[in-house]
């Protein structure tokens, strides 16, 4: 360093400058170093002893509740995809589903965005006006109802908007396809989602969809995953309710009904049709009805089923009943003779034909036949009046048939001293009158005659079923049980074609084929006096032999002094039978009828 | 030729490497192994959700693996001498590179910090690679401390300083505090004054903590580890699922593959808390394996740097030391909350690739001094062997 001051050269003095800089900063071990290497060590001993202590905490003592916590943020629960299971008719057609909607609230606290922005950005998608969204979010500060039954696309674009302070809130919405078609059966629900009438009020236990029983796991993102998946299809629980009912003879029956009370001008009407073999029901109209959707406009009378909550006296179409009664006794046979001398007088009261006229020595069949109000009393003044009177409890006058409808009434009766003690009373029965009935239960009674004397339950669900179309469950229905013995009911059948094809019951001539029927017109009684006012109906087994159907029409007091059974209702019935035919395909009996009618067309003049 | 000597773990010359080198070499591959093993387990959900390709992140580690396989060689076979030549100009340059970041045009920005700068398709994170290049330059200044003039101290003093303020503002306070700790231990491994030392971290954590304050939402972030459960959806969010997992782990794991909390519910699983799946899957077992692992390599880390003569040597081993198992611990720490939840990652676990290549450069620094040490077994190397 010395000699670099003194030389004049100075590049390498100045090497030698920097030579001698690097020895003189040459790295030295500083006195104590190694203690100080082994306290940077123990630091990270120390660590990771607080680092150990910690994980045994996390992962032995708190692991169970660590454990628990995260399996509860990745279990969910599936929720229902519904919140009331669909009702379908026998063919699959939808009569009530549930959809998706969604109700739209703004919390305008909440809001990141101005209320013009956002504002802006809902308008064009809730198709509202921008002024009256910023009215509404001036209105108050949270919970301000936006909008309601917004569809899933509606609500998917107003959730793609980002925005804080709006929230959508899942809601379900029945729709009833249908209309008014099945309201009388499938009822409807109300704004809070309770069933207020028909299978919706009944059935509401049933069709409640319940959430899916075993939790599933989902990522953080909301997938599902696969892991915990019962092997159980995942759509098992999407069930629907399945009814008896067809709609296409549903239809074609309101608007045979329909078409008939316009003509006379009736207060209501109702046409049911049943198979006699187990009691299902394949229509059941009552008219007049309501849209189910706008059920707060209907008149609230209606929400009851008049065909299963009202009464009516059955007057003629009862007598084939009241004739196997007679003959099931063993008071009669087929082919008693009776003396209808038009006109009796019973404990002082008189008794008269329908239309005034007398018919002398007569079978059973033309009792029928012509109605013959005497004809009946006659008959059945053969039966002991207490065995008369038990057989009418055998078969369930004065009691409801255990229907799945709701709001059924049960039907009236004298109580058995007065009827036995009163010759009038089993007089006024043997042609229908002095008793009710719904007109369900005339259709059940009708059945035991029609299938070989059996009451079955009238009922329009066949129960819930899966989507593979294996039966869940069904309602509980009384069981069927005997009244009468096979060769009555065939008997009384025999008779019910006669009326059809030689009585009173010729309007429901079905060329081709045969029916049993009887026609009914009754006086209405109000307060025990018999009015003017009529109630007409016809009911029918079809068909005639071996019969799979009962049908029966009732029309309340029709307009017109040619309002009957015969002119009202047959024809009702005749044009439901004609759709039974076309719908089930069912073969003519007596094909020759119809080869006479194509015959009697006259053939094409040939070019 | 043989082609053996290209493939660090494969080398034949590690045979006649120290005792220590040669069990730091083997543990270095371990760890990587492990760390591999994990990640691949670990982001196979998250490339699988994000990309629809589970490797998506496994492959791209693979490659940077490989680079760092380089840097691990480079760092193994270059004398530490020569490599300290170099160390300075490194230094300027990333340190320019760390505030070239927040150029705009020039730094990525990923959740809010910018701390990439895209070279091509790599993108390079300066504050990563310099970790290795402040482990030198580091060790070059401490190990002259006693003769450095006043100037010289307190230019290199302002230097570190200005890569911490670098990294501090991008933002990224972890990694700037795990800067500060690690010159921090070099210095007081190097014998400087403990009163200097004390003052130096009282003044580092008054900065610290007067940033902090200043800055509400981060005061109340950086607290939220003490009691996660306040605020489950927002702060506590990361450390509660975080916890969650480690708990569901328990005393055995769930086993490998096994985790539920990396099914999108722990964010920065991959990376910031990849110990937590790691964990899950592996239980207290596991954690335990690794923690031992890292107590291994840190005390082969303390005898290498005790058997040293070169006070320069002993603080790299220091250095490396510190960044390796110190940053470890920094990051199972953050894990299981009893650090504040920041963005660490696991050396040779979490995915990215420019700590890969650090972590393995400065575990190859490590074993350099290992070898260094036994000066008879160290041969300079022939030129056509580097």
């Amino acid at each position: 360093m010395r000699l670099s001051v003194a030389t004049p050269k100075t590049r390498p003095s100045r090497r030698d400058a920097v030579k001698s800089r690097l020895r003189d900063t040459k790295p030295v071990n500083l006195p104590g170093y190694r203690s100080r290497v082994i306290w940077v060590w123990a630091l990270l001993c120390l660590g990771q002893l607080g680092l150990v202590s910690r994980l045994v905490w996390l992962q032995v003592v708190q692991a169970p509740i660590l454990q628990k916590r995260a399996e509860a943020q990745r279990s969910v629960k599936l929720p229902p995809k519904v919140a009331l299971h669909p009702i379908l008719d026998r063919n699959g057609n939808v009569l009530a589903k549930d959809e998706s909607v969604f109700r739209l609230f703004a919390h305008p606290f909440l809001f990141k965005e101005n209320k013009d922005e956002i504002a802006q950005a809902l308008a064009p998608i809730l198709k509202l006006p921008t002024d009256s969204l910023i009215k509404l979010f001036n209105s108050a500060t949270s919970g301000v109802p936006i909008a309601r039954d917004l569809s899933d696309e509606t609500a998917d674009q107003v959730r793609m908007l980002r925005l804080d302070g709006l929230e959508l809130n899942q809601e379900w919405k029945r729709t009833y396809p249908q209309k008014d078609l099945m309201s009388g059966i499938v009822g409807y629900v109300d704004a809070e989602y309770r069933g207020q009438s028909g299978l919706e009020y009944s059935l509401q236990p049933l069709l409640t969809a319940k959430p899916s029983a075993g939790l599933v796991t989902e990522d953080g993102r909301g997938y599902l995953l696969p892991n915990q998946f019962s092997e159980r299809p995942l759509n098992a629980d999407e069930l629907s309710l399945r009814l008896t009912l067809d709609s296409r003879l549903q239809w074609s029956a309101r608007t045979a009904l329909s078409r008939k009370l316009k003509q006379y001008g009736a207060l209501r009407g109702t046409v049911i049709v049943m198979d006699v073999r187990d009691g299902s029901l394949l229509a059941l109209v009552s008219e007049p009805s309501f849209d189910p959707s706008r059920f707060y406009e209907a008149n609230p009378a209606l929400f009851r089923n008049w065909a299963v909550a009202d009464l009516y006296e059955p007057g003629s179409t009862f007598k084939p009943i009241n004739v196997a009664i007679a003959l099931d006794a063993g008071a009669i046979k087929p082919d008693t003779i009776v003396y209808d001398q038009g006109n009796i007088s019973v404990g002082g009261w008189p008794i008269q034909n329908n239309d005034g006229s007398a018919y002398g020595a007569i079978n059973i069949t033309k009792v029928l036949e012509v109605s013959s109000n005497i004809g009946m009393v006659r008959i059945m003044e053969q039966v002991k009046r207490s065995t008369y009177y038990d057989y009418l409890k055998k078969i369930g006058i004065g009691e409801i048939t255990g229907t799945d409808l709701p709001f059924e009434t049960a039907g009236s009766m004298k109580d058995k001293q007065q009827f036995v003690d009163y010759p009038i009373e089993s007089a006024t029965n043997s042609f229908g009158q002095g008793f009710s009935v719904t007109p369900l239960q005339m259709a059940q009674l009708l059945g035991a005659i029609a299938n070989g004397g059996k009451i079955v339950t009238p009922h329009v669900t066949q129960g819930l079923f899966d989507p593979s179309g294996k039966l869940v469950s069904r309602p509980n229905l009384i069981a069927p049980h005997r009244v009468f013995s096979e060769e009555t009911s065939a008997s009384v059948r025999k008779m019910m074609e006669s009326v059809v094809q030689n009585g009173t019951g010729k309007p429901a001539i079905i060329p081709g084929y045969r029916l049993g029927g009887k026609t009914g017109t009754a006086q209405k009684a109000a307060g025990g006096v018999y009015q003017n006012s009529r109630i007409t109906s016809f009911v029918a087994t079809f068909p005639s032999v071996s019969p799979k159907y009962v049908v029966i029409a009732v029309v309340d007091e029709p307009k017109g002094d040619d309002a009957f059974g015969s002119t009202v209702a047959a024809p009702i019935v005749k044009s439901v039978v004609e759709t039974l035919i076309s719908v089930e395909g069912i073969p003519p009996s007596h094909p020759a009828e119809l080869q006479k009618l194509t015959d009697a067309i006259p053939p094409k003049p040939k070019p | 030729m043989n082609l053996r000597r290209y493939i660090p773990f494969l080398d034949p010359s590690v045979a006649h490497w120290a005792t220590e080198a040669r069990v730091l070499h083997w543990l270095t591959f371990t760890w990587l192994f492990i760390g591999l093993a994990v990640l691949y387990s670990v982001s196979f959900h998250t490339g699988l959700a994000e990309s629809g390709d589970g490797l998506y992140y496994f492959k791209r580690q693979f490659i940077g693996v490989l680079f760092g396989l380089v840097a691990f060689a480079i760092a193994v076979r270059v004398p530490l001498k020569r490599m300290l030549i170099y160390t300075p100009i490194l230094f300027f340059v990333f340190l320019i590179l760390i505030f070239a970041t927040r150029l705009p045009g020039l730094g990525t920005s990923v959740n809010g910090a910018t701390r990439w700068i895209q070279v091509g398709p790599f993108p390079l994170q300066p504050s990563e690679i310099m970790k290795p290049i402040l482990v030198l330059q580091g060790a070059q200044i401490f190990a002259r401390w006693t003769r450095l003039t006043l100037r010289e101290k307190s230019v290199w003093l302002g230097l570190f300083a200005l890569t911490l303020l670098g990294i501090l503002i991008q933002p990224n306070l972890s990694t700037t505090a795990l800067y500060g700790i690690t010159l921090w231990l070099m210095a007081l491994a190097a014998g400087l004054p403990l009163f200097q030392l004390s003052g130096t971290a009282l003044a580092g954590v008054l900065v610290a903590a007067v940033s902090i304050s200043l800055k509400e939402y981060q005061q109340r972030r950086i607290l939220s580890f003490l009691n996660p459960w306040n605020d489950p959806m927002q702060d506590g969010y990361q450390l509660i699922q975080s916890l969650l997992a480690i708990g569901s782990g328990g005393p055995l794991g769930t086993g490998f593959g096994q985790s539920q909390q990396k099914l999108s519910y722990l964010p920065f699983q991959h990376t910031d808390f990849i110990f937590s799946i790691f964990s899950e899957e592996f239980g207290l077992m596991g954690s335990l394996f690794l923690i031992a692992l890292l107590m291994v390599y840190s005390t082969l880390a303390l005898k290498v740097a005790l058997k040293t003569q070169h006070p320069m040597h002993r603080l790299i081993a220091i250095g490396a030391m510190v960044f390796m198992v110190g940053q470890s611990f920094f990051h199972i720490g953050v894990a299981i909350g009893v650090l504040p939840t920041t963005g660490l990652p696991l050396p040779l676990f979490s995915y990215g690739s420019n700590s890969m290549i650090a972590s393995l450069f400065i575990s190859g620094l490590l074993i350099r001094v290992a070898r260094e040490t036994q000066a008879s077994v160290v041969i300079p190397l022939p030129l056509r062997a580097r």
